[in-house]
């Protein structure tokens, strides 16, 4: 539950690096590709990934395909040209806010 | 592990389903079907003995406590926004267009000249006894918004996407009616502002025309990129 909380904050930038490494996903497929790679530990709910797709689609970072897929319609998420180059700065920026986390967390002993 | 695929009957349950629920726009279904169907497959596929219905109350419990609300409320909300985006993004188009933009300020002076010209020659409407250049201004407003409302078919008025996008747009041509003055005044001071704000109204609306069929274009060619996929009305066919 409280790996979720943190998950909220940064849901924008993992669907950019899962579109970034996979080229295009659908909605149900990138709920399955977190639980998969972080052996179900994060846990990312429809509430939270729609309005984040949906946002990002808006503010033009990425584009959706339609295809007939099992009978029914199914969305294609992609990343733009600017949605390319946001994702570059955008894991930087997450991996610089991790990196200051961790050293509130584990503090280095400094003799004095 | 074998993976359940839906039939297309299991598919009409599922639709149902969400119809039952109050998502009656297609397009609004089709956001919902396909993760609703995944989940309902994966509930499937881990407990072969599930029956459909027990399988699609608990695929719809794990969308938590807003159930299908979450999708269609963002859609909704970002689609209204990327609508805007449009919008906005055509009217800076228009705004840095050299050539439309001295079309623009000569139609401005045309009316500012003219509106002047009725103020001080009290030329008025037969009905309000308003400034004439001003009634004219607010009556090409409302033809041109009724003949664009015109052209819109009856299909793709009932589209969810034209639906957003009058939206968007409906409150522009109000707005500026309502600040439209056209009372006649002998104030020299009164006159010039009066005569101003109509030519800038007449200069804006315009504006807003371009931008508005632009922004009905791109709802359009959504609506029928959806259609091709879903050529039926029926949202449960």
């Amino acid at each position: 539950m409280e790996q979720n909380q943190v998950v909220k904050g940064s849901l924008t930038t993992i669907i950019m690096k899962l579109l970034e490494d996979n080229g295009r996903m659908y909605g149900y497929e990138m709920t399955k590709a977190v639980k998969e790679i972080t052996a179900n530990k994060m846990n990312i709910t429809e509430a939270a990934l729609y309005p984040a797709l949906h946002k990002l689609v808006a503010d033009d970072i990425l584009t959706t395909t339609s295809e007939m897929v099992d009978g029914r319609m199914r969305k294609y998420y992609t990343l733009t040209k600017k949605g390319k180059k946001e994702t570059a700065n955008k894991i930087s920026a997450l991996k610089e806010a991790l990196n200051s986390v961790q050293l509130i967390l584990n503090p280095k002993i400094v003799n004095g | 592990m074998d993976k359940i695929k839906l039939s297309q009957e299991q598919l009409k349950e599922l639709r149902y389903f969400i119809y039952k629920r109050g998502f009656r726009e297609p397009e609004v279904m089709m956001e919902i079907l396909d993760h609703f169907a995944c989940k309902v497959e994966d509930k499937l596929s881990a407990k072969p003995g599930m029956s459909l219905e027990e399988a699609m109350k608990e695929a719809h419990n794990a969308f938590g406590y807003n159930g299908f609300y979450s999708i269609k409320a963002s859609l909704d909300v970002f689609t209204r926004r990327r609508y805007k985006n449009i919008y906005w993004s055509e009217v800076k188009a228009v705004l840095s267009n050299i050539r439309l933009m001295i079309v623009l300020t000569g139609l401005g002076y045309a009316v500012y000249a003219t509106s002047v010209w009725a103020f001080v020659n009290k030329h008025t409407d037969w009905l309000f006894e308003e400034n004439v250049v001003g009634i004219c201004v607010w009556l090409v407003m409302l033809i041109v918004e009724l003949y664009k409302l015109s052209q819109i078919s009856k299909d793709l008025k009932k589209s969810y996407h034209t639906h957003i996008a009058r939206m968007v747009i409906a409150f522009t041509p109000y707005t500026m009616w309502m600040f439209l003055p056209t009372s006649m005044t002998d104030s020299p001071k009164r006159i010039l502002l009066s005569s101003l704000v109509i030519a800038l109204i007449a200069a804006c609306f315009t504006i807003h025309y371009i931008a508005s069929i632009k922004l009905l274009k791109e709802a359009k060619k959504d609506y029928e990129e959806f259609k091709s996929f879903h050529p039926n009305e029926n949202p449960l066919a």
